[in-house]
């Protein structure tokens, strides 16, 4: 792995792994967590304007479903997809349902990406799926993030689930037109 | 409730408020509260009450009010943030309401922060990535513009070659046939007119489409528009005259300097004068006048035809747009000339003759002396 994935994969997400686990250790505070996040993120954006897009790429949308507030996961996710020739819209954290429909139904994506952390949104993530599958039935859906940890993903009506941002990147490539 | 009965509610009846009455700078009455922890004595200047360092954001904000900011206040000899409402109730009176900064606060405020900053991630990421398609889009029109003018100086070359022959072929009759009868004469010179006629039009469709690819170069370089408005002139004037009009020049030019492509410049007078021609009604006259003021070179050119309708003075720079009367052309020439005189940083416009007529006018900027 070299180039951007390498930073995502390895040197990002690690060190977010690690802000995690100083939090559960009690060194750090929550505020510094979220700082620590700021930071990735605006690390990730400085890249932006030099960042290989896709822009003939086939179509994609990621978003957080509504009230998730935890975005890092997803963008990056939404990124390396960019960076495997996607046309990738990363809607960000806390899209309300019906905007995504919206979204969907203006772009026909090949596939729309799901992000959730905590269980707490599961609901929400049942309902945005089964609204997405009224309003684009052709589009795959994939959903990721922390909430998968604590259910059993059997029961999303989905056609993948995946277990990191490169896994998605692996399992969403079998899509490309 | 009149302002003032408001006022003694707040400062009287209202247990816990921090409010204080302020004139020229000095407290004239304050609520409990504000008496007993700000310590705010009556005829006290206001801004001892604060950390030094707000003292002028207070002042600033006594000038700007209503207003409301933040500043750092004495509570029992500590500093504490506070935030201020500074209400005018009369020139030089102030209400001032005060209210402690609570760990809450902070937080809401980082909250909003980390939010701004995701907020402005995403942004970064769509225009980076918006950029990018608006570069590929035009990356493709140019691909399309190059097969397009690909394909038209394709045509127009084979087609030119065919229209020699048929002048060849019909020079070659006419020789053959030596004093043939006027009939096939005539028919032959109307081959002939036709097939000339053909190849001006091809020619001025691959001139277009070169100027719309951005592929018109110029040879920029001292320019006196006195000489190309008289070479235009003597060019057009035998063709005015076998339209049966006349072709005037007025010269009032102080100085005629430009910087830019001769030939061009040439060919931009030149599409004006034809189009003046093909709008005139026979007998009338066409004027050419160059003017020159201090920024600069003026050519208009003004027929005595139905003048040009307001609604369409914008279009009739596009392409193949034509005049109210159309007369055989491709509307190509306007086109030409307007995109030529951006290409010289000038403009070209339209205005009316009276008491009827068109004039066209070009403005180019005068060379630097």
């Amino acid at each position: 792995m070299h180039g951007l994935p390498f930073l995502y994969e390895e040197v990002v997400r690690w060190a977010l792994v690690e802000v995690g686990r100083h939090w559960e250790a009690g060194s750090i505070s929550v505020a510094d967590e979220h700082i620590a996040t700021a930071i990735a993120q605006s690390v990730l954006a400085s890249l932006y304007p030099s960042f290989p897009w896709a822009p003939e790429g086939p179509k994609g949308v990621v978003a957080c479903v509504a009230g998730e507030r935890h975005e890092l996961g997803a963008r990056m996710a939404a990124d390396l997809l960019a960076h495997d020739g996607w046309n990738v819209t990363f809607v960000g954290a806390d899209v309300p349902q019906d905007a995504l429909v919206e979204l969907a139904t203006r772009e026909r994506p090949h596939f729309v990406g799901l992000s959730a952390s905590l269980p707490e949104r599961l609901s929400r993530l049942h309902e945005t799926i089964a609204g997405l599958r009224k309003a684009v039935p052709a589009s795959k859906l994939v959903v990721g993030g922390r909430v998968l940890a604590s259910i059993d993903s059997q029961s999303l009506d989905v056609d993948a689930v995946a277990p990191s941002a490169s896994g998605a990147v692996e399992l969403i490539r079998r899509w490309k037109p | 409730m009149t302002d003032r009965a408001l006022l003694d509610l707040l400062l009287d009846d209202t247990p816990g408020i921090l409010a204080l009455v302020v004139r020229d700078g000095r407290v004239t009455r304050r609520s409990k509260a504000a008496g007993e922890l700000l310590r705010a004595e009556h005829e006290q200047p206001v801004d001892r009450l604060f950390d030094p360092a707000s003292r002028r954001k207070l002042a600033a904000a006594v000038t700007a009010s209503p207003t409301s900011c933040e500043l750092q206040a004495r509570i029992a000899d500590e500093l504490v943030a506070v935030r201020v409402a500074l209400i005018p109730l009369a020139p030089g009176e102030h209400l001032m309401l005060l209210a402690q900064i609570g760990a809450d606060y902070a937080e809401a405020m980082t909250r909003q922060l980390l939010a701004a900053n995701d907020h402005l991630a995403n942004l970064t990421r769509d225009l980076a990535r918006q950029s990018a398609e608006l570069d590929a889009a035009r990356r493709r029109f140019e691909s399309l513009a190059d097969m397009r003018e690909h394909f038209i100086s394709m045509l127009a070359h084979d087609v030119r070659g065919a229209l020699q022959s048929v002048l060849l072929g019909s020079e070659a009759i006419e020789r053959a046939q030596g004093d043939a009868p006027e009939p096939v004469r005539r028919s032959l010179e109307r081959i002939r007119r036709s097939a000339m006629r053909v190849t001006e039009l091809v020619d001025k469709v691959l001139e277009a489409a070169r100027t719309e690819s951005g592929r018109m170069v110029l040879d920029a370089r001292p320019v006196a528009m006195r000489d190309v408005v008289n070479d235009a002139v003597e060019l057009y004037g035998p063709i005015a005259e076998r339209a049966g009009l006349s072709l005037e020049l007025i010269d009032h030019a102080q100085a005629d300097q430009v910087s830019g492509d001769r030939v061009r410049l040439g060919q931009v007078t030149g599409n004006l004068i034809e189009n003046a021609i093909r709008h005139s009604p026979r007998n009338s006259t066409i004027t050419v006048e160059l003017t020159s003021d201090a920024r600069v070179i003026r050519v208009a050119v003004r027929d005595r035809g139905p003048g040009i309708p307001p609604e369409v003075r914008e279009r009739i720079f596009e392409r193949f747009v034509q005049g109210p009367v159309s007369m055989g052309s491709l509307g190509l020439g306007l086109y030409v000339a307007h995109q030529v005189v951006e290409l010289h940083h000038g403009r070209i416009y339209v205005e009316d003759v009276v008491p009827h007529g068109a004039a066209l006018i070009v403005e180019l900027p005068r060379a630097a002396s």
